[in-house]
């Protein structure tokens, strides 16, 4: 298991690296830079700009250290991500860092609604097959699946914050400054005090990004538990005159869990990581929504900044499910 | 997300989108305000380009752009329709200053073209009409498209591009038509002419070179008589908006704000200097009454 491990985290230094290439050199064939302006910068500000940034090195040449991208290369070695270009007084680790505070906020409410929310469907409509409440499900399910998450959430500004006025539209209202790396700091548990939160601000965005997911869990739980149900198994602890709950929560549900454990893992990642329209549509300020302005910016640093760092998280991510599934299913072996 | 975020109640004030002003204007009519914003926009000419050197070209355009149609289109009546470069109150023209020169009028539009050489848009190149991918921005690019295939049956073409890519191209002169303009730096008629109309200036991207224009800011740019000078750059403004030298003036802009009735405090100062927010309204001695 640890030579697996090692194996594959040394399999993600090539990843990066061909990441960052591919985005330096998309990123440097737009047109336009992060200095472009209908009116102009004074021609020596933009000369000490551009010196500052690199930015009068070719892209890339066979002096590779004498250009953009071997500068930059070399500034990624010593884990540095440079300044952001446009928010100039700021570094990129920091924005990312303020950021990710609350796309993760986002991203794990989001996450739990959808686990509550799509398993509790995706059973009851199993226990109850070919019935009105498995109809209601599947058609929640359908739902769910086919609406982009930055229609749903228009649709839910409109009627549940401006013709019902139950909640706001603008920001987030998770707690400020989550010391989320620290779990030994207080401000680490800060999260787990709800009066640190600002649910009118927080319900919305949730729905709008865990919609999807609870729809996706709901078929596949439901769809599971058909399954499993079927199974002899369960006859037999039927016949053995257990109660309903126990066959249901004992035998059914645990079983039922690995196919839904294999998407679960996935599904965080992409919850904290691609928030970028919610968060544009509610205003959050988090780290998607800086991904999306520093493309029309063009601020470099902060494009190859959030690259980087999704794709470390996914990759992270992606190895943390797998080594889950060894414990979830006892045939997973890795050597 | 504003207009909603202000209609619940999450805020007090808030700048208005022109698509939706109308809805806005309806819905919140004591709570609206409109103020003159110091900007003009205009369909920019880029006069390298061979058929734009000609006047009678320039003109045909500027003809066939229906002004107040252009506003009530694209912006809901929102701004002022120009035929002036220099707003009034920065020293220059009233806005239908010169409708007769460079206003909508089909029927001169095509005589223009036809004395170009172009009868009835016979042999006219296809030009770009190049604008950023804001709503607006398309919607007045497809207007001005529409207005120059119906008026003076020539073809354009409409190429939309993110902010970054259209200042770079524009910077560069890497354009034939480029819906654009100006915003004051400070209320006085040379910001709208220094660097920006004089041959070479640092921001004559669209390469206006007259001798009449270049010898009027050689006089008003040192001038100490305050009265003289002003009156010079009034007339290099009738120069630039009369010749279309690189602009076609469409309108000028307004700021749209709503101001819930809770806040108080709030005074206009009427320089109208500060194109941030509307007029100077002295935010320091704002305040909420509950």
């Amino acid at each position: 298991m640890t030579a697996y491990i090692i194996r594959r985290l040394i399999w993600m230094v090539p990843l990066l690296w061909a990441v960052v290439t591919i985005t330096f050199l998309l990123m440097h064939a737009v047109e336009g830079g992060p200095f472009s302006r209908e009116r102009p910068l004074p021609e020596a500000a933009l000369e000490n700009l551009n010196r500052k940034y690199h930015l009068d090195k070719p892209v890339i040449s066979l002096d590779v250290w004498d250009s953009q991208y071997g500068h930059y290369m070399w500034d990624l070695a010593h884990f540095d991500l440079g300044q952001s270009f446009y928010v100039q007084d700021r570094e990129v680790s920091t924005l990312i860092k303020d950021g990710f505070e609350t796309s993760l906020q986002l991203g794990i409410s989001a996450f739990i609604f959808a686990v509550i929310f799509g398993l509790a469907l995706g059973i009851i409509s199993a226990l109850n097959h070919n019935g009105p409440l498995d109809y209601v499900g599947v058609f929640f399910s359908m739902v769910g699946a086919s609406m982009p998450n930055f229609i749903l959430g228009t649709f839910l500004i409109v009627i549940f914050a401006v013709e019902l006025g139950w909640f706001d539209v603008l920001g987030w209202g998770g707690p400020e400054n989550w010391d989320f790396w620290n779990p030994l700091s207080p401000d680490f548990w800060k999260v787990f005090v709800p009066m640190n939160w600002d649910f009118h601000k927080v319900v919305l965005p949730v729905l709008a990004l865990g919609v999807l997911p609870a729809a996706y869990f709901a078929r596949i739980t439901r769809a599971s538990m058909l399954e499993v149900l079927s199974q002899d198994y369960i006859r037999t602890a039927r016949s053995k005159g257990l109660s309903e709950w126990a066959v249901i929560l004992r035998h059914a549900v645990k079983n039922a869990m690995v196919p839904i454990l294999t998407v679960m893992g996935p599904y965080l990642a992409f919850l904290v990581t691609g928030s970028f329209l919610v968060e544009t549509v509610f205003t959050i300020p988090g780290v998607g929504q800086r991904f999306v302005e520093s493309v029309f910016q063009r601020d470099y640093g902060m494009i190859m900044g959030t690259t980087i760092f999704y794709t470390a998280f996914i990759a992270f991510a992606n190895l943390g499910v797998d080594l889950l599934y060894a414990f979830v299913d006892p045939r997973i072996r890795y050597s | 997300m504003a207009a909603n975020a202000y209609r619940n109640g999450e805020l007090d004030f808030t700048d208005v989108n022109t698509q939706e002003l109308e809805t806005l204007r309806t819905e919140f009519p004591d709570e609206y305000y409109k103020f003159l914003h110091p900007s003009t926009r205009g369909l920019e000419m880029q006069m390298n380009v061979e058929v734009l050197k000609d006047l009678d070209v320039r003109l045909a355009l500027s003809k066939a752009i229906d002004r107040e149609a252009l506003n009530t289109v694209v912006v809901q009546g929102g701004n002022e329709p120009s035929t002036s470069w220099i707003p009034e109150v920065d020293g220059g023209h009233p806005p239908d200053a010169f409708d007769a020169e460079i206003g909508f009028n089909e029927v001169e539009a095509k005589q223009h073209l036809a004395d170009a050489g172009f009868p009835d848009g016979a042999g006219f190149p296809n030009l770009t009409i190049l604008v950023g991918n804001s709503p607006s921005a398309v919607a007045t690019a497809e207007f001005l498209q529409d207005a120059f295939k119906t008026v003076l049956n020539i073809d354009t073409t409409v190429e939309s591009v993110d902010g970054a890519t259209r200042s770079d191209r524009f910077t560069n002169q890497e354009f034939e038509l480029f819906p654009g303009g100006w915003l004051h730096d400070y209320p006085d008629p040379e910001n709208w002419v220094l660097g920006l109309f004089d041959t070479g200036g640092s921001l004559n991207n669209y390469n206006c070179s007259d001798p009449d224009i270049d010898a009027l800011v050689d006089k008003a740019r040192f001038n100490a008589d305050n009265t003289e000078r002003l009156a010079q750059y009034k007339e290099i403004n009738e120069l630039i908006s009369t010749r279309v030298c690189g602009i076609a003036p469409y309108w000028h802009e307004n700021d749209h704000w709503l101001v819930d009735s809770n806040v108080v405090g709030m005074a206009e100062n009427i320089s109208g200097n500060d194109s941030s927010a509307a007029g100077d309204w002295n935010m320091e001695a704002w305040g909420l009454a509950s």
